[in-house]
């Protein structure tokens, strides 16, 4: 049962068509990556789905049917344009987001130091907003998303402004919340954490959707046999079986002849005498895929997946 | 209802918990005190310490002049100089020697009204020590036949000794008050509206909003702002009618302007009621601009087009004060914007018609409600487009989400 389903959705401004017929699924226990470049119609979507702007045509069921004030109380979201009071001080604006959210004053005393504590900002919680660095600010804009215990998580570009140890507690944290059966919609331009997060993407461009599917089957319909292997030795001119060697930073990708294999190429290089340090088959990366289908960007290329 | 009661709640501890607040709040009165006391010292140092004459044609006075008890460092003690007929006081009065002199005529026991020609004003120190010295003849081995009326002072008619100028009675008792209310208003609306139309402001540009209207439908945040708005100017108004009202029980006794003023409890009553929708009206209207405008620095630019209506009335205060029942009088006070102000002066010169003052508190209201409405459409269209102007016309399409 899905607890976010678009159906269809399009939305103009003036002669502008922001959005143009999206749909997609997102299930509980899901980390959903809502992925495309500047521009692409991402946040338009996401301000349907919040029900902040409203379609001009298609519809949208969030936790079972239309958005409703009482279903906003379910909902936590960590906007791309960061929102938070800036001269109060940090545990206020935090405790006023979260009774607009529906808490009690006694939650709200028992939930929020645990947060504090464990996005390491209890010694700055009698700061003001405006005096905190853009990490702190983006942990605790975080806080105001999932304090109240949403059911669905919907976070732009949550990463933005964190260092690595930072980055590494917030994915724990999206891990968490997917684990406990919350529904996740991520937007990112930081493929290697889509890569590393999210089940499931949708690719849009232009408000349309050229992508749509899950992680290993995009992988999969991506795939091909080329090869990178890593060695010491000099490589000859050329290799039975390979039309092109392309030295990369510390790999060497080997691209096959069609119809060889990567195990024969393998065998003849085991059979040359060549001492590989490392073999494996060459995945494209989320950000080759996503540069190969925004670059073709025509509506017959899409692939639903 | 309990998240418009939460914004609510932010809106007015967020402001009332800011020193700079307290500072603005307490430097209006400390100002006007100030301001007060400078004019009493000015007027005490030119005002005339020369005797004042009487002529009783009444017959009543049989207790030689004393000099009265000086009641406080504000009030010279002006002596007083009895004369057998009009013609010799008037005589002195122009020769120098006295200041001015009144004329307590045949029945005034009846009529208590009393003639006052005079080179100088009537000060209230002066009326002041006039009504001692009636009172302590009156009732010397005299059957008063009126005591309460006696107590309640004379009815004066002022005629100037060069003819000039002859009114029944200094009127700036009675309008001071009136005139005092209206300008707290004006200063309560245009500094509470200003935080109202900040607060706004400040969300669109620290896109504070877009988190907002996730947790809060716009009617709630508009009407919890507004509900937020209204209790600090409430607290204003509050804190300074006690502030008054401390000021007059210290001071009352020893600062005869503050003896004098006369306070109509149903015109402050009626004041209040238009006063309130007008607030009402005044932050839905400010919010409506900080929903529609980019950013503060325009925000200040067009907070004229509300400030300047609101004022409207005192640069028409002659207009006002000759001709309260005028034409132009009445359509200032049925003017929404400029209503509060004009209906309370109107109501501080003249006998307003209740139906008149029932009708402007009624069209206030209705305009409230409306820009109310308004305010919630203008916070759905406008609090999304940080750096676009919203038009006024967009307010009155009917697919109002759809912008």
């Amino acid at each position: 049962m899905q607890s976010i389903h678009v159906e269809h959705i399009s939305k103009s401004f003036g002669n502008t068509q922001a959005v143009r017929d999206v749909s997609f699924d997102v299930v509980p226990g899901e980390i959903f990556g809502l992925l495309g470049p500047n521009g692409s119609g991402k946040t338009t979507s996401i301000r349907i789905i919040l029900d902040i702007l409203q379609p001009d045509s298609g519809s949208v069921s969030i936790l079972g049917g239309p958005m409703s004030e009482a279903k906003k109380n379910q909902i936590g979201y960590l906007p791309e344009e960061r929102g938070l009071y800036q001269d109060i001080l940090l545990d206020k604006c935090l405790e006023y987001l979260a009774t607009l959210k529906g808490m009690t004053p006694q939650e709200i005393k028992q939930k929020l130091p645990a947060y504090l504590e464990e996005f390491d900002l209890c010694d700055h919680r009698k700061k003001k907003v405006k005096e905190l660095s853009k990490g702190m600010q983006q942990k605790a804009q975080l806080i105001a998303t999932l304090i109240h215990n949403p059911q669905v998580i919907i976070i732009d570009e949550p990463f933005s402004a964190l260092d690595p140890v930072n980055t590494q507690l917030v994915k724990d944290i999206l891990k968490q919340q997917r684990d406990a059966g919350k529904t996740i919609i991520m937007c990112t331009h930081q493929m290697n954490q889509v890569e590393q997060l999210c089940d499931k993407i949708v690719l849009i461009d232009k408000g349309e959707v050229l992508l749509y599917g899950g992680l290993q089957q995009i992988y999969e319909s991506f795939a091909t046999d080329d090869v990178h292997i890593n060695t010491s030795m000099e490589l000859p001119q050329s290799i039975p079986g390979v039309q092109k060697i392309e030295r990369l930073n510390t790999m060497i990708k080997l691209e096959p002849q069609p119809g060889v294999r990567p195990q024969e190429i393998l065998n003849t290089l085991v059979s040359q005498g060549i001492q590989l340090n490392a073999f494996e088959i060459a995945v494209p990366s989320l950000d080759e895929i996503f540069i190969k289908v925004v670059k073709k960007g025509e509506p017959s290329d899409e692939q639903n997946l | 209802m309990n998240k418009t009661f939460e914004v609510a709640k932010y809106e007015y501890t967020h402001h009332v918990a800011r020193p700079r607040f307290w500072i603005a709040l307490l430097s209006v009165p400390l100002g006007m005190i100030v301001v007060m006391l400078f004019s009493i010292a000015v007027s005490l140092s030119s005002v005339s310490k020369l005797p004042v004459g009487y002529v009783d044609e009444a017959g009543w006075i049989t207790v030689p002049p004393i000099a009265p008890e000086k009641r406080s460092l504000f009030e010279p003690v002006i002596p007083m100089v009895p004369y057998a007929s009009a013609g010799e006081a008037r005589a002195a009065a122009e020769s120098g020697s006295i200041q001015a002199y009144f004329v307590i005529p045949e029945g005034y026991e009846a009529t208590f009204q009393i003639k006052y020609y005079y080179n100088e004003p009537l000060t209230s120190t002066i009326r002041g020590q006039i009504q001692q010295f009636l009172t302590e003849n009156l009732f010397v081995g005299v059957n008063v036949p009126n005591q309460a009326r006696l107590e309640a002072g004379s009815m004066y008619t002022l005629v100037s000794l060069d003819g000039t100028r002859s009114t029944a009675e200094n009127e700036i008792s009675k309008i001071i008050l009136p005139l005092v209310v209206g300008l707290l208003f004006v200063i309560v609306v245009l500094s509470s509206g200003g935080y109202l139309l900040q607060a706004v402001v400040e969300e669109k540009e620290n896109r504070t909003m877009e988190i907002m209207v996730t947790s809060v439908s716009p009617n709630e945040l508009m009407a919890g702002k507004i509900i937020g708005n209204l209790s600090v100017g409430l607290t204003q108004i509050l804190v300074w009618a006690l502030l008054a009202v401390v000021f007059v029980l210290v001071m009352g006794d020893r600062i005869p302007f503050l003896r004098q003023l006369h306070i109509s409890w149903p015109n402050m009553l009626l004041s209040l009621l238009l006063l309130l929708p007008s607030f009402v009206f005044t932050s839905a209207l400010m919010a409506i601009l900080g929903a529609t405008v980019t950013d503060s620095q325009e925000a200040a630019q067009v907070t004229g087009l509300i400030t300047f209506p609101i004022l409207i009335p005192y640069y028409f205060f002659s207009v006002l004060m000759m001709h309260p029942n005028g034409a132009f009088s009445r359509a200032l006070s049925y003017f929404p914007m400029s209503a509060p102000v004009a209906m309370t002066l109107r109501m501080a010169f003249t006998r307003v018609p209740a139906w008149e003052v029932l009708m402007v508190i009624g069209i206030l209201v209705l305009f409230s409600i409306l820009t109310i409405w308004l305010a919630g459409k203008a916070f759905r269209l406008g609090m999304l487009n940080y750096s676009k102007r919203l038009k006024l016309s967009q307010l009155f399409r009917k697919e109002a989400r759809n912008e």
